[in-house]
C-alpha cells in the first residue's frame, strides 16, 4: 500500500514537471513576431556595439505616458545625428517618444525589407536612399497631403520627383547630396609645389578642372614625404569596396564623361558598354596604374577615404558633400584648417555627379502611423538641423539662405554640381542592389587588371539585361 | 482484471517528450516545412503575391554559375579551418594537458574568443587587417617581415582576402577544439601509456597508438560539428569582407543572405537553402557512416 502510494506521488510530480516545462517552453515561444533573419541578429549586435562608442545608446526612451516610435536611420549619419539632437525637443513638443536604431548602411535596406515583409510593426518611420524606395514603396505609406503644397513647392522638383512612385508621394526629402571635391590647399597654394609642377607638366598648378588635370596633380601629389621607401601621401582615392559606393562613384564619372543616362535607362536600354562609361572606367584604372591611388582601395568607401582625407594622407578625394563639417572639425581632421571644396573635375560631358538624396518615409506596417507622419513633418519643419549637423539640408529656403552657406562652402558647390544638365540620377529601379552588386564585380575586376575595361562592362551589361529583363 | 493507470510508464514517457516534441515541431519542422513551401513558389519584393512555379527555383539554382562558384569556395573554406582547427587545437589541447607553468593562466586566454560574440570577432580582426590602420601590417612592417605597411593587402587581395577570413575563423573555432580534445585526453586512463612504455613504445607511438584512437569518436563528432559551422559561417565574412573583393570570399551563406534579403529573392533563396541543407546532410552521412567507429570508445 505504501509502495503503491509512493509510486502515484512519483508519478504526480513528474507530471507536474513535465507541465511546467512544456508550458515554460511554449512561454518562451510567444511574443514578438517574423522571421529574424541572420542580419537582423549580427546588426542588432553590431548597432549596440556602434551605439555604445558613439554619444547615446539606442535603448528605448522611456514613455511618459505617451506613445513611444520606433525610427530606423544609418549609423553615425546625418539622420542619426539629427534624431539625437531634436527628440528631446520632438518628446517635449508632442508627448511622443523616440527610439533611435542607427544601424550601418549596408543593414537598413536589410532591415527595412525583412521587416516590410513581416510587419511587425517595430519600425515606425525610417531614413533611407532614393535608390531603395522603387522596391521598398509598396510597403511605405502614402504621404500625399502630409505637407501643404506650398512646402512641398520648397523642394526642388527632381528632389521631390525621387520620392514619388506611380504618381503617389511616398516620401519626403530629408536632404540632398553629392560627390565634390576636397583639396589641400596647403599642397595646391604653395609656390614650391606650383613651381615643381610647372616645370614637370608645362602648366599652372591649380585645382583640376578637367579629368587630364586630375590626373595630373594625382600623380604629382603621390610622394614618399620622409624618405622611408613608402608613400605618405596619395594624389587621391575613390571606393572600391564591395557593399561601399563603388558603383555611385563610378556612375558620377560616366555622367561627366557625357552618358546621357547612367547604366540603363528609363526604357530599360543598356547604357554601360557606352563609350562614355568605357572612359570612365578607364580613367578610374588609369589612376590606379599611375599608382596615385592606395591599393587598398578595394577595402575602402567613401567614410575610409574621408579618413585617409582627414589624415592628411590625400591630396584630394570625391567625397560626400555632407562630410565637410567632418573634415573641417579639428578634433576629427588634422587638415581642418588646410582644405577646400570644390565641383569635381569634367570630362567631356563637364563636371557632374549622381544626386544621392536621402528621404524620411512611413512604414504601412506602423502600428503608430499619426505620430510617424507627426515625426515626418517635425523633420520637415526642422530641416535646417540636418544642415546644422552635417552642412546639407533639402529645402530650397535653407539652401539658398546666406546665413546657412557662409559657414558651409560645400552648399553651393553641390548644388552648382547638382544642376549641371549632366547630373543624370541612378535608374529608378527595384533591383538597384542587385544591378549595383552586378556592376561592382566587374568594376573591381577591371580596376585590379584582371580583365580589360571592354570586356568588363559587357559582362555587366549581360548581368543588368539577365536581372531587369 | 487490475485496472490500467492512466499514469502508466508509457504515458509518463509520452508525456515528458511531449515538450521536446513541441519544440521540435516549431523549430524544426515548421520552419523546413515552409522553406521548401516557399521554394516552390515566385514572389515579388514584398512577398504579397506569390505564384507556383513547381521546381523551377530549383532548376534555377543547378543552372547557376555562381551557386557553384560559391560552393567551391565553402568548401575550401570549410577545409581550411576545420583542418587548421584540429591541428592547432591539438597541439595546444596536449600541451595543456601535459601541463606546463602558467597552464591555467593560458587555459583562460585561450577560451576568450569564445566569449565574444562573432560579429564582435569580425569588427576587431576587420581593423586589425586594414591596410591603412591595421596593427597586423605595422608590426609585420616593424619585424622587417614585409617592405612597408601596405604591402599586404589582406582585405584587397582576393587570396589573402579568403585567408584572412579563415584565420578570424578559426581564431574563433578553435577554442572550442582546445576546451572538447582536453576533456577526451583527460579520460584516456593512464594506465594505458604505463602499459605501453612498459612495452617499449615511445611518445609518438603513445599518441599514434592510444591517443588518437582513444579520441577517435571524439573527433569524428567534434570535426562535424565545426565543419557544419564554417559552412553556415556568416556574421565574420560578413563584417570582413561581404563576400568579396569581387565574389573572393561569397561563400553559400553570404550568397544565400544576399538573395534572400539583399535582393529579396525568396523562392529562389529558399530553394536555395533546401539544396544546401540537403548537401549538408548527405556528406554528414557520408562522413558519420565511413569514420565514426562503431560502439566503444571515448564520447
Amino acid at each position: 500500500m505504501k509502495m503503491r502510494k509512493n509510486n502515484l506521488w512519483k508519478r504526480i510530480i513528474s507530471l507536474s514537471m513535465a507541465m511546467l516545462l512544456g508550458g515554460t517552453a511554449l512561454t518562451g515561444c510567444s511574443g514578438g513576431g517574423g522571421d529574424i533573419t541572420p542580419q537582423t541578429e549580427v546588426e542588432a549586435t553590431a548597432t549596440q556595439k556602434q551605439d555604445d562608442t558613439k554619444e547615446g545608446s539606442t535603448e528605448a526612451v522611456v514613455s511618459a505616458g505617451g506613445e513611444t516610435i520606433s525610427i530606423l536611420v544609418e549609423s553615425g549619419s546625418n539622420a542619426e545625428l539629427t534624431m539625437r539632437a531634436i527628440s528631446e525637443q520632438f518628446t517635449a513638443d508632442t508627448g511622443i517618444n523616440i527610439n533611435i536604431e542607427a544601424v550601418p548602411y549596408s543593414g537598413i535596406y536589410d532591415k527595412l525589407s525583412a521587416e516590410l515583409v513581416a510587419k511587425t510593426g517595430i519600425y515606425d518611420v525610417a531614413t533611407i536612399d532614393i535608390v531603395w524606395i522603387p522596391s521598398l514603396y509598396p510597403g511605405l505609406e502614402p504621404l500625399d497631403g502630409l505637407l501643404p503644397e506650398a512646402d512641398l513647392n520648397d523642394y526642388a522638383l527632381s528632389l521631390l520627383d525621387g520620392g514619388i512612385m506611380e504618381d503617389t508621394l511616398y516620401a519626403i526629402p530629408a536632404w540632398a547630396n553629392c560627390k565634390i571635391m576636397y583639396y589641400r590647399t596647403d599642397l595646391f597654394n604653395d609656390a614650391e609645389e606650383k613651381e615643381n609642377f610647372k616645370k614637370e607638366y608645362g602648366y599652372e598648378l591649380k585645382v583640376p578642372e578637367t579629368w587630364q588635370e586630375f590626373r595630373d596633380a594625382a600623380k604629382f601629389f603621390t610622394r614618399d614625404t620622409n624618405g622611408d621607401g613608402n608613400i605618405d601621401i596619395y594624389g587621391t582615392s575613390f571606393s572600391a569596396m564591395i557593399g561601399a559606393d563603388t558603383t555611385q562613384s563610378f556612375l558620377d564619372f560616366a555622367a561627366q564623361a557625357g552618358s546621357p543616362a547612367v547604366m540603363f535607362d528609363a526604357n530599360n536600354e543598356i547604357m554601360v558598354t557606352n563609350e562614355a562609361h568605357k572612359e570612365a572606367l578607364d580613367f578610374l584604372i588609369s589612376l590606379k596604374q599611375d599608382g596615385s591611388v592606395p591599393d587598398g582601395i578595394f577595402e575602402m568607401g567613401a567614410p575610409e577615404n574621408q579618413k585617409m582625407f582627414s589624415e592628411g594622407k590625400l591630396a584630394m578625394v570625391y567625397v560626400w558633400a555632407g562630410m565637410c563639417p567632418t573634415i573641417a572639425d579639428p578634433e576629427k581632421s588634422q587638415v581642418a584648417d588646410k582644405f577646400g571644396v570644390a565641383h569635381v573635375a569634367a570630362g567631356k560631358g563637364g563636371y557632374a555627379a549622381t544626386p544621392a538624396p536621402w528621404y524620411n518615409v512611413v512604414l504601412q506596417s506602423s502600428k503608430n502611423k499619426d505620430a510617424a507622419e507627426l515625426l515626418v513633418k517635425y523633420l520637415h519643419e526642422h530641416n535646417g538641423e540636418y544642415a546644422r549637423q552635417k552642412g546639407i539640408a533639402a529645402r530650397n529656403s535653407l539652401l539658398n539662405d546666406p546665413e546657412l552657406n557662409k559657414p558651409n562652402p560645400q552648399l553651393a558647390v553641390m548644388m552648382d554640381t547638382l544642376a549641371q544638365p549632366q547630373s543624370v540620377g541612378r535608374p529608378k529601379t527595384e533591383y538597384w542592389n542587385e544591378v549595383r552588386d552586378a556592376l561592382n564585380v566587374q568594376i573591381q575586376s577591371a580596376i585590379m587588371g584582371e580583365i580589360d575595361s571592354e570586356t568588363a562592362l559587357k559582362n555587366a551589361a549581360l548581368e543588368i539585361e539577365k536581372i531587369i529583363k | 482484471m487490475k485496472k490500467r493507470s492512466w499514469f502508466s510508464r508509457s504515458n509518463c514517457l509520452m508525456l515528458f517528450l511531449l515538450p521536446t516534441a513541441v519544440l521540435y515541431l516549431l523549430f524544426y519542422v515548421y520552419p523546413i516545412g515552409k522553406l521548401f513551401m516557399d521554394s516552390l513558389f515566385h514572389y515579388n519584393k514584398m512577398r504579397t503575391v506569390r505564384s507556383f512555379i513547381g521546381l523551377d527555383n530549383y532548376v534555377k539554382v543547378f543552372a547557376d554559375t555562381a551557386f557553384y562558384e560559391s560552393s567551391w569556395i565553402t568548401l575550401r573554406y570549410i577545409f581550411f579551418c576545420v583542418l587548421v582547427e584540429l591541428v592547432l587545437g591539438f597541439a595546444i589541447a596536449l600541451s595543456l594537458n601535459k601541463g606546463f607553468l602558467g597552464d591555467k593562466l593560458a587555459r583562460s586566454l585561450f577560451m576568450t574568443p569564445l566569449m565574444l560574440a562573432p560579429v564582435v570577432s569580425g569588427l576587431t580582426w576587420k581593423f586589425m587587417f586594414s591596410s591603412q590602420f591595421g596593427i597586423f601590417n605595422q608590426l609585420l612592417y616593424k619585424a622587417g617581415l614585409i617592405s612597408s605597411p601596405e604591402a599586404v593587402l589582406w582585405l584587397s587581395n582576393k587570396s589573402l582576402a579568403f585567408i584572412a577570413c579563415c584565420i578570424a575563423h578559426i581564431w574563433v573555432s578553435t577554442p572550442f577544439f582546445i576546451i572538447t580534445i582536453l576533456a577526451g585526453l583527460k579520460g584516456i586512463a593512464k594506465e594505458l601509456y604505463e602499459a605501453a612504455e612498459i612495452d617499449g613504445a615511445n611518445k609518438a607511438q603513445g599518441l599514434l597508438y592510444i591517443t588518437i584512437p582513444s579520441l577517435k569518436p571524439l573527433l569524428v563528432t567534434i570535426i562535424l560539428l565545426k565543419a557544419i559551422d564554417a559552412a553556415r559561417g556568416f556574421d565574420i565574412i560578413w563584417v570582413l569582407a561581404q563576400g568579396g573583393p569581387g565574389t573572393a570570399t561569397q561563400t553559400l551563406s553570404i550568397y544565400l543572405y544576399k538573395n534572400m534579403v539583399t535582393y529579396n529573392k525568396a523562392g529562389y533563396s529558399s530553394a536555395m537553402a533546401i539544396v544546401f541543407m540537403t548537401m549538408i546532410m548527405i556528406v554528414a552521412r557520408i562522413f558519420l557512416k565511413y569514420l565514426k567507429p562503431q560502439g566503444g570508445g571515448q564520447e
